[in-house]
């Protein structure tokens, strides 16, 4: 096990930039046009997807696993292996993030009102952000294989390996069964489909893919914002100092084992804690940092390298970032988990 | 508990970019739907421009935003084609996809060939009584029925039905012989000698059960946890192996001895690793195959000590499956019961395949030298998928080496049998 102390800054890794700067034009060109514009009302457009990483969408498959599948459902309590789970293509689009409206922390039936709700017809026939490859030899892990035959389909998530055509991959089977990571045998009735917007650098999990306990309702009392710049992807989520219990966890599956540097980013403000614990889950222990977010906002900041072992486990691969009994606002923004060997 | 929606909002075709009926692309490029509503020309133009020019300001000063603007607006001259539901057709990639490594130049068409249909061993209704197996379709999920099929040296046959969490036994006819009930989660693997049979749950229980053919059962071993997913159980005389990930195939030894003497039921299972798959029953012979598009199919066998499992003798081959046709992907490798190999794959579409046309290839390469036969094809079959339900692995090679195929339809569980030429090479023929 290596341990360092907190070596400080580093230069921001390529990654996702903040898209508002360009869409924010677009929307002006947008607004120009609609003053000039006239006749009856547009259908809504469809709402754009956030861009995310295939290792934000394999740590959310993982954090399914266990829960039982439910039909209609697309929802499910992290890393508890147990109540009611999604159904496969629930598992889908809630990995996927889309559409954006449907968020990872959502406790069961906290939102009742997705629309639209996709469904295996609309994954297999790319009626959404996603488009089919020209082969199976093309996936990569994150993307999806789907089949529908017009009255029944079935989702599943690639997450590796092929060479003897059943692929290993999640899954949310039917009733009585539960959201699995398996390696089984796919026809060819299976279409391989991948999501727009996908970012591939390091293993790189954002904020929606972060656990986050704190409250009641939706994603608990982390709400998100943009009000300081800087963040990665398309927001941050924020929390106000509390007494109660209040965390946010980012759990990757590591796809081997060995020592990795963490890095944590936030945005700064005067207005942020002083000093906030951290702990490193590893397989040697737990360890705890401090850092404040009152400074060295809008980069990737190190907290040392540590080992892990090769898979998904939130007890023994992960860091949580707590809100409980700090002295200003803490920001979950994202965290970067990179090779140090 | 959210229900399914009935109302779905179009996301089809309009609302993924494409131009509306006199719509410019240019327009969707700036202004989505809302540019829609514009009618009069002039003031098109001048949105337009207006919008273009606040883009090109994006573009100047931020960098990047071109490449992230793609990903969110689609410009028409490069729109994904839609695919068409229910053919199987691939259609061209959207902008920015990773393309196929260039294929080299595919030979003459050959002439389609029919496969065999098979002769019909049995169908099995579905349902949960005697002589039934089970169906499950739930309408968002996994259409599955059963989930495995073995064949024993002596004839006999085992299906187990996962859906009803139990074994069927069939006579060598296909008659209806029993059931037997299981004491697993998610029963998923199967494998059958004369006297046991092996189910491995795998997933939720992680427990390996030894059946006999009355269905008593007389062990059971407790898997360790695996680095990888489980993708093959096999008997063998020394006992059932587990495969891993495709690669690692290790012989399970179980210290439970059926309740007797006071031991523990169920205790993990120690793992011996193998060289490869195991080709013959007497675990003499060990395979390994690998695929990639690039360098084609890699075979490797090996000559196995039985005492310590180690490969004595190892012999590389680089086979070609099937002449003029590319394989996408590898399904399975046996051995045929006499000496040789029996390698599945799955070939890649062409342009003018029909929909529906066969798409597995059955290749066998006969031989009887101790490596596990010669490295040429000596006989091919070729099968169509049956997508109409999971039934675990296409087909089954029987220790004779004939081919079982279960086939879903709304009649049942049908078991083809496919036998491959008999003329070998290595096969004595005698007028």
């Amino acid at each position: 096990m290596t341990r360092q102390p907190l070596s400080g800054l580093v230069s921001p890794r390529p990654g996702r930039l903040p898209m508002r700067a360009g869409l924010a034009a677009a929307c002006l060109g947008i607004a120009l046009g609609g003053l000039f514009a006239f006749g009856p009302a547009p259908a809504p457009a469809q709402a754009a997807i956030p861009t995310m990483t295939r290792a934000e969408i394999i740590a959310r498959a993982e954090s399914a696993i266990g829960t039982d599948y439910t039909w209609g459902q697309e929802s499910w309590a992290p890393d508890t292996a147990s109540g009611d789970g999604p159904d496969c293509s629930g598992l889908g689009l809630k990995c996927w993030e889309v559409p954006k409206t449907l968020y990872y922390q959502e406790e069961n039936g906290e939102n009742a009102t997705i629309s639209p709700r996709y469904t295996s017809y609309q994954f297999y026939n790319c009626q959404g952000p996603w488009y089919e490859l020209s082969s199976r030899s093309l996936l990569e892990e994150g993307d999806i294989l789907v089949k529908n035959n017009g009255t029944s389909g079935h989702v599943t998530i690639y997450a590796g390996g092929d060479a003897w055509n059943s692929p290993v991959i999640y899954e949310a089977p039917g009733t009585g069964l539960h959201i699995r990571r398996i390696s089984r045998y796919l026809g060819s009735e299976y279409r391989p489909i991948r999501r727009e917007s996908l970012t591939d650098s390091n293993i790189v999990l954002d904020n929606p893919t972060a656990r986050s306990v704190g409250g009641t309702g939706v994603s608990g009392n982390w709400t998100r914002s943009t009000n300081v710049p800087g963040y990665y992807g398309d927001d941050y989520q924020v929390h106000g100092p509390t007494s109660n219990t209040a965390w946010a966890r980012w759990t990757p599956r590591f796809p081997s084992t060995g020592p990795y540097e963490i890095f944590l980013r936030w945005t700064s403000a005067t207005d942020r804690a002083s000093s906030i614990l951290v702990t490193v889950n590893t397989p040697a222990g737990q360890y705890k940092r401090y850092i404040t977010q009152r400074i060295n906002g809008s980069r990737w900041f190190s907290l040392g390298q540590y080992s892990f072992r090769a898979g998904y486990a939130p007890a023994t691969g992960g860091i949580t970032m707590y809100a409980t009994g700090v002295d200003g606002y803490v920001v979950a923004d994202s965290v970067m988990f990179v090779p140090a060997s | 508990m959210i229900r399914r929606r009935c109302s779905w909002t179009d996301h089809g075709e309009r609302a993924r970019g494409a131009p509306l009926p006199g719509e410019s692309g240019l327009r969707r490029v700036v202004g989505g739907g809302l540019v829609a509503r514009i009618g009069a020309p002039p003031l098109i133009a001048l949105a337009t421009a207006l919008a273009l020019l606040a883009l090109l300001l994006c573009a100047f000063f931020v960098p990047g935003f071109v490449l992230r603007a793609e990903a969110d607006t689609t410009v028409p001259t490069a729109q994904p084609a839609p695919a068409k539901p229910g053919t199987g057709e691939t259609l061209p990639n959207k902008p920015g996809a990773s393309e196929p490594a260039a294929a080299p130049a595919a030979p003459a068409q050959p002439a389609p060939v029919e496969p065999p249909p098979g002769r019909a061993l049995v169908t099995l209704p579905w349902g949960d009584g005697d002589g039934e197996v089970g169906l499950a379709q739930p309408g968002e999920g996994l259409t599955r029925g059963p989930e495995a099929l073995a064949v024993a040296p002596d004839g006999r046959i085992a299906i187990l039905d996962s859906v009803n969490l139990r074994l069927v036994l069939l006579a060598g006819d296909g008659s209806f012989a029993a059931n037997v009930p299981l004491a697993l989660a998610q029963p998923r693997f199967l494998a059958v000698d004369n006297d046991v049979l092996y189910v491995l749950d795998a997933d939720a229980d992680r427990k390996l059960v030894y059946l006999d053919w009355q269905g008593a059962e007389v062990r059971s071993a407790q898997i360790p946890v695996l680095d990888d997913a489980v993708t093959g159980l096999f008997a063998t005389d020394g006992g059932p192996c587990v495969e891993v990930a495709h690669d690692n195939v290790f012989l399970i030894e179980s210290t439970d001895n059926g309740g007797q003497e006071g031991a523990k039921r169920a205790a993990v299972a120690a793992l011996h690793a193998l060289a490869g798959r195991p080709l013959d029953r007497d675990l003499g012979k060990a395979a390994k195959i690998t695929f990639e598009p690039k360098e084609g199919v890699k075979l490797k066998r090996c000559k196995v000590d039985k005492k310590s499992l180690k490969a004595l003798q190892v012999r590389t081959a680089a086979p070609s499956l099937v002449a003029g046709r590319q394989v996408e992907h590898l399904v399975s490798l046996d051995g045929d019961g006499k000496g040789g190999l029996i390698v599945g794959a799955r070939l890649l579409r062409q342009q003018g395949d029909l929909a529906g046309a066969p798409s597995l290839i059955i290749a066998r390469m006969s031989g009887s030298d101790q490596l596990g036969g010669g490295t040429a094809v000596t006989d091919t079959l070729t099968l169509n998928d049956s997508p109409f339900a999971y039934l675990g692995q296409p087909y089954v090679v029987a220790p004779d080496g004939r081919i079982f195929q279960p086939v879903g339809s709304d009649a049942g569980y049908t078991i083809l049998v496919h036998s491959l030429p008999l003329t070998a090479i290595d096969e004595e023929v005698r007028p």
